[in-house]
């Protein structure tokens, strides 16, 4: 919902800056600008779920800004994974950048920590594994957000609001990451690409996760999922969601908190996944 | 202890002066002979002893002089100069009516005699403006601004274009203590900054200290800005207003009780969003605009007591349907002046003043609210004790009851958002004074002064430990009215000026300040949602320290002012966020927060042509402004966002006959400072931007020329009236407002800078009255 309000403020403070296009002669220019080169840095995404296996892990260099050059797979790391619960287990390199693990289990409430060695650098970064959440129930209505989205939107059937109902724990601070696609293809919050909750305003409740405005046509499917996440990978799509929607207005841009050591980027993940699907009918 | 010492001090330095022979009070006002409003800061000159003093913030002025005959003249920037001749053989009143110059252009050349204020007055870092000065400065949309126009003098600097704020000596836009009619005002800015909320038609007299600040002013690091409301003709009703392209002014004034009270009315309305509608469909029930109202009477009761109630209450409104956005500022002054004795001159206030914003959604059953802001109960006793004529002392105190409503979001007809709200903090901000005007022969000119300031975080509410990784570690509650914490600053203020000759003059000064309420925003540019929070268990004072030294000389008898002046300023607990931090309401905001210090550094130099058929001044600011927090850039020094190298203002007026003046300005400033990538990654498809410094690279430079041009009509008994044409940004110049990244469309999977501007050309029509 603060999402909701702050990309309503946000689309006022365009708004205004609208205010001077209608009214004067205000524009968008492209220009030439020289920027700093920066050493390539490595970029990890890596993720443990909560299932039997195998587990994968990518490694990745960061290139030059403009142009992408030198953004490339990094084949010749070694590593391996350790748990909370004394097991560890190596990577296989799976070429192109791709390592996966060959025995690991993952087991809720349990700390896993991966571990890399590339140029003579080692990383290390550890996210702890989150207790199943599982989704109560989904539903969908005609929204009354819809209409007011930006103009040029594509003409949809209409836009229809999504609740998705789940139980929090009230142990802990529980994190969630959740999406919504339609007909297969994920669909990406209005303000950020991921649409993620804490539970310090309702911990402990019976949730409804709201999507609110989404367009779609009658006759499409539905799948919502639920993640229950670790903390470390909830801050860094929280702020990943920043990175990704930064233009050149609002706060001073930064890089996501990552929870790889040593000034790399990306991160090492801890995810459950549980998912349902409901069909929009003509009501 | 340490104040114990300083009065002591102080009494002795009184002390020796209070010695002599028969000596007798002159005091009285300076007003306006046509209007009947108070004058602040005439100068009263004693041509015998070369020697004399200004009217204080209420036009009165008092000196005390030895038995004898003198000539004292009584002048004001704009004004005749009055030359009175008394014989002084026991305590007097003598008060003046001074008239305009506006008639008679010639005058102005012959007339400025006795204005050298600004090379012997102790006081530096002073600007003053008197609203009827600026009203020829080209504007955009023809709107004055007094706001707009002070960041045409050095060491005061824009926020940028629509970007709200201003920036005085490298300090952020919150350490401006913005006071209307004593009111502090949380949000100066209207519609993003296009804007101020001053309306030049209610006002009287603008003041900005910038350094040297008086000890009677406290609570921000980097300016006081004394913005005074007109208190109405007292003489004659009169209408006066304007019609402009997206905005109207309409003034209403006049007597209540002739000579006795007076009161005045004004208010304005912008209407773009009106003309948005006739031009585009989809804007049909949209709103976007914003309205100030002032009012202020005043009343004169006897000779020696006077109330004055003022206030001003100003909105900015956007809105669709179902959605509206709403901010703005109400303030309320009551104030009593009573003259105890001629030589004692008191001021009682009682203020209020607020700011909230307020943002609404509602859909058929569904009703969401978000709301935020501050209140404050102010009362103010200020003392001036015109001693003798070498010293004028002043003293009071100051006691402010805030409270601060971080953030509540109600929501009805749903489940799925829960309420959220705040805990409403509150505080007590305190401050005793006392300083001293001295002058020790003909040279030597002082101001000193001591400023005990505090501040008192006052229960209810609960207080939080936060560890490095922000989870809470304790946690404590406190009940209503039980201290939670306790600050005590000790500001000491000192500036003074050395007459090297009778047109030149050296000046010094030293100030500490201290703040205890500060603007958390996230965004580079100010918003109505920045969030005001108090200091606490973990936000400390902001504090700074500022020295500076200036030559200040006039030519040509005062036709030209010109001064050099440098400074160097440090602050401390300066307040930045963690990277990643969510200030929309979050309880736990304090966590996020990151300490850090800054420091400021530079050379200003000016130029103003004062008189003559042509005016104008030219303002030159080199200087440089860093931060430095452990949690950001590493740790290292960094440059603030308004750390502008070069910063230029020149502005010319042209008198060319009784009814037609032309006038320009020009600015330039070194862009701003900016984050922006040095590379990039890939993370789960989308291309991620690589940053590894803060504030490394430069907006390009800003620079402008606007051209206005004023034509008066000629006036009927009735009627008064003025057209004023105005273009601003002349050469088209497109000033980046901001500068993106998105993908290049010809080359998919590269990047290009793009920048947006929001101005070219602005031609601007404005035409305005009285009757």
């Amino acid at each position: 919902m603060n999402k909701l309000i702050h990309n309503k403020v946000n689309s006022w403070a365009t708004l205004i800056v609208l205010f001077g296009i209608v009214m004067l002669t205000s524009c968008e220019k492209v220009i030439d600008i020289n920027l700093n080169e920066s050493k390539p840095r490595l970029v990890v995404e890596g993720a443990i779920t909560l299932s039997n296996g195998p587990f994968f892990v990518k490694l990745s260099t960061s290139g030059d800004f403009f142009t992408g050059e030198g953004i490339a797979p990094v084949s010749n790391a070694t590593g391996y994974i350790t748990t909370s619960y004394g097991d560890s287990d190596s990577l296989v390199n799976m070429g192109n950048g791709v390592y996966r693990t060959i025995s690991l289990i993952a087991i809720p409430n349990s700390m896993y920590t991966l571990h890399l060695n590339y140029d003579n650098q080692n990383y290390t970064a550890s996210d702890s594994l989150p207790e199943m959440a599982y989704i109560d129930s989904i539903n969908y209505s005609i929204s009354e957000f819809g209409n007011s989205g930006p103009p040029g939107d594509i003409e949809y059937d209409t836009y229809f609001d999504f609740h998705c109902y789940f139980d929090d724990p009230i142990y802990r601070t529980n994190y969630y990451m959740l999406s919504l696609s339609i007909n297969g293809e994920q669909v990406e919050g209005r303000r950020g690409k991921y649409y993620l909750l804490s539970d310090e305003f309702s911990n402990g409740k019976h949730i409804a996760y709201p999507f609110f405005g989404v367009g779609a046509y009658y006759n499409d499917t539905v799948t919502i999922s639920l993640s229950a996440v670790g903390r470390a990978t909830y801050d860094y799509f929280r702020t990943l969601n920043d990175a990704i929607s930064q233009g050149g207005m609002g706060s001073t841009p930064y890089n996501p908190i990552s929870n790889v050591s040593n000034n790399a980027l990306g991160y090492f993940g801890t995810f459950t996944l549980d998912s349902k699907t409901l069909i929009i009918g003509r009501k | 202890m340490k104040t114990k010492h300083i009065l002591l001090a102080l009494y002795i330095m009184m002390s020796v002066s209070l010695l002599g022979q028969d000596k007798y009070s002159i005091s009285g006002h300076v007003t306006d002979a046509a209007t009947g409003e108070e004058q602040i800061g005439a100068t009263i000159y004693i041509v015998e002893l070369k020697s004399g003093t200004v009217t204080n913030n209420y036009g009165f002025y008092s000196l005390t002089l030895p038995k004898g005959e003198y000539h004292i003249r009584f002048s004001y920037v704009g004004y005749n100069t009055v030359e009175k001749t008394i014989n002084l053989t026991g305590n007097r009143e003598l008060s003046v009516e001074l008239k305009t110059l506006e008639t008679s252009l010639d005058e102005v050349v012959i007339k400025g005699d006795a204005d050298d204020a600004n090379v012997r007055s102790s006081s530096m870092g002073v600007v003053k403006m008197n609203v009827k000065e600026i009203t020829k400065i080209p504007v955009l949309f023809g709107e004055q601004d007094v706001l707009k126009t002070l960041t045409l003098m050095p060491g005061i600097s824009s926020g940028g274009e629509g970007k709200g704020g201003f920036f005085v000596r490298g300090g952020n836009t919150d350490q401006n203590l913005i006071l209307l009619d004593e009111a502090p005002v949380y949000n100066a800015s209207h519609l993003f900054g296009f804007f101020s909320v001053f309306n030049s038609d209610a006002l009287k007299d603008v003041q900005l200290y910038k350094e040297g600040i008086p000890a009677e002013y406290g609570g921000r690091l980097s300016s006081v800005v004394d913005v005074y409301m007109n208190d109405g003709n007292s003489k004659n009703y009169s209408v006066s207003g304007g019609l402009g392209l997206i905005s109207s002014r309409l003034t209403l004034e006049g007597p209540i009780v002739k000579n006795k009270g007076s009161f005045i009315v004004s208010g304005r309305r912008t209407y773009a969003d009106l003309f948005l509608r006739l031009t585009k469909k989809d804007f049909k029930d949209n709103q976007l605009y914003f309205y100030d109202f002032n009012a202020k009477a005043n009343y004169r009761i006897g000779k020696k007591d006077r109330v004055f109630l003022s206030g001003y209450f100003g909105r900015d409104k956007l809105g669709t349907s179902n959605f509206g956005f709403s901010w703005g500022n109400a303030t309320g002054t009551l104030r009593w002046n009573h003259i105890f004795s001629r030589k004692l001159f008191s001021n009682t206030s009682v203020i209020y003043s607020s700011y909230d914003y307020l943002i609404k959604i509602e859909q058929q059953n569904l009703k969401i609210s978000l709301e935020s802001g501050i209140n404050d109960w102010n009362v103010k006793q200020d003392f001036t004790w015109f001693a003798n004529t070498e010293n004028t002392l002043k003293f009071g105190f100051n006691l402010i009851h805030h409270t601060f409503m971080p953030g509540e979001r109600l929501a009805e007809g749903t489940s799925s958002i829960p309420d959220i709200i705040l805990e409403r903090k509150r505080g007590f901000e305190s401050a005793l004074y006392v300083s001293n005007d001295q002058k020790i022969g003909t040279r030597i000119k002082l101001n000193y002064g001591f400023r005990l300031s505090m501040y008192n975080a006052v229960g209810p509410g609960s207080v939080y430990v936060y560890n490095s990784d922000g989870d809470i570690v304790d946690e404590t509650t406190y009940s209503d009215g039980e201290i939670i914490k306790t600050y005590v600053e000790p500001e000491p203020r000192v500036s003074l000026s050395y007459m090297l000759d009778e047109t030149s003059s050296i000046k010094v000064s030293y100030q500490r300040m201290a703040q205890n309420v500060h603007l958390l925003s996230t965004s580079t540019s100010d918003s109505p949602t920045d969030v005001w929070v108090p200091s606490s268990t973990i936000i400390k004072p902001e504090n700074s320290h500022q020295v500076s030294a200036g030559y200040f000389r006039n030519f040509k008898n005062n036709t030209f002012e010109t001064y050099l002046e440098v400074y160097y300023k440090t602050m401390d607990r300066q307040i930045d966020f963690k990277d990643g931090a969510n200030i929309f309401l979050n309880p736990h905001i304090e966590a996020d927060l990151a300490f850090g210090r800054g420091r400021s550094y530079g050379m200003e130099v000016f130029a103003k042509k004062r008189l003559g058929k042509f005016t104008g001044w030219v303002g030159y600011t080199l200087s440089k402004t860093e931060r430095q927090f452990d949690e950001i850039n590493h740790g290292n020094w960094y440059s603030a966002r308004q750390d502008r190298t070069h910063d230029v203002s020149i502005v010319a007026m042209y008198q060319l006959n009784q009814r037609i003046s032309f006038s320009a300005s020009w600015i330039y400033y070194t862009g701003d400072a900016v984050t922006m990538p040095s590379g990039s990654y890939v993370v789960d498809g989308s291309i991620i931007p690589l940053y590894t410094e803060r504030n490394g690279y430069r907006m390009p430079d800003y620079h402008r020329l606007d051209v206005g041009m004023t034509f008066v009509n000629k006036p009927t008994k009735k009627l008064k009236s003025s057209w004023n044409f105005s273009v601003y940004n002349v050469y088209a110049r497109e000033n980046a407002y901001s500068i993106s990244f998105q993908e290049n469309p010809d080359k998919p999977g590269t990047m290009q800078a793009v920048k947006l501007y929001l101005f070219s050309v602005v031609p601007s029509i404005t035409w305005n009255f009285k009757f």
